[in-house]
């Protein structure tokens, strides 16, 4: 994933925002320059997690350029076929959009 | 006189009998003829009776609309809503509501957002979140979708 997403990232923004709630931006950020992750860390506020139902670590949301839920899955790896066909379409959608 | 106390009594009952039937039959007639009436004329007295309303509504905004002019334009909106929302056709009823709501000058920009239902699911506009980024500032879902620019959210831990 780390190794596509530079390829799009002037058509989506990609937030790796954490989920324990221990894990303030000042841990998850080193960790982010140790693993070289081209994306930006955020730190859910208020009920986000309980509000987007995310249950399971690495749950992965895509929302198009209107804000709505395009893709969706939860924990797995995928491969870089699959993070490729997503990342194409929230592109397309920010083409269309 | 030469009636016997037996045929006199007999005769008695049959009159009382067909006097009996004779009530009977005109209770029930007045009795059937309203339900009758009312089970199958319900929906023509009330249709009836909403066209009677809307006429009067439709005269009425006649002679208040001068007054509302002036300053009283709830009481007309009052008399609008219940007419059309209750009598009329009920699934008239939402769809007249939101344009009321909701302001007039709005209204093109609130029906788009309802298109889009709010839940996690596919296709579904999700329920509003702020992030808060390692510069300090907060990103909203509202933000997002007003940038115009998709996002991608992946929820982790270090650990």
């Amino acid at each position: 994933m780390k190794e596509i997403y530079p390829e799009f990232a002037d058509d989506f923004t990609f937030y790796a925002v954490g989920t324990d709630p221990s894990e303030r931006l000042d841990k998850l950020e080193p960790y982010r320059e140790q693993e070289g992750h081209p994306w930006l860390v955020a730190e859910a506020t208020g009920t986000m997690l309980k509000d987007l139902k995310v249950l399971v670590q690495s749950t992965k949301i895509g929302l198009d350029s209107q804000g709505v839920i395009i893709y969706r899955d939860g924990y797995g790896q995928g491969d870089e076929e699959t993070w490729r066909q997503v990342f194409q379409e929230l592109a397309a959608s920010a083409a269309g959009g | 006189m030469n009636i016997s106390p037996n045929r006199l009594i007999l005769s008695l009952i049959v009159i009382a009998l067909t006097l009996g039937i004779a009530c009977a039959s005109s209770a029930a007639v007045p009795r059937e003829m309203p339900t009758a009436e009312s089970a199958t004329d319900t929906s023509a007295l009330t249709a009836s009776g909403a066209e009677a309303s809307l006429e009067k509504q439709a005269t009425a905004p006649a002679n208040p609309a001068p007054v509302a002019s002036a300053g009283t334009e709830a009481s007309p909106e009052k008399t609008d809503a219940p007419v059309g929302g209750s009598n009329l056709n009920p699934m008239d009823t939402p769809v007249a509501a939101s344009p009321s709501a909701g302001a007039v000058g709005s209204a093109d920009a609130a029906p788009e957002k309802k298109t889009v239902p709010v839940s996690v699911f596919v296709g579904e506009r999700p329920p509003d979140f702020a992030m808060l980024l390692l510069d300090g500032s907060t990103v909203t879902s509202e933000e997002l979708a007003l940038e115009g620019k998709p996002a991608f959210l992946m929820f982790f831990a270090t650990w």
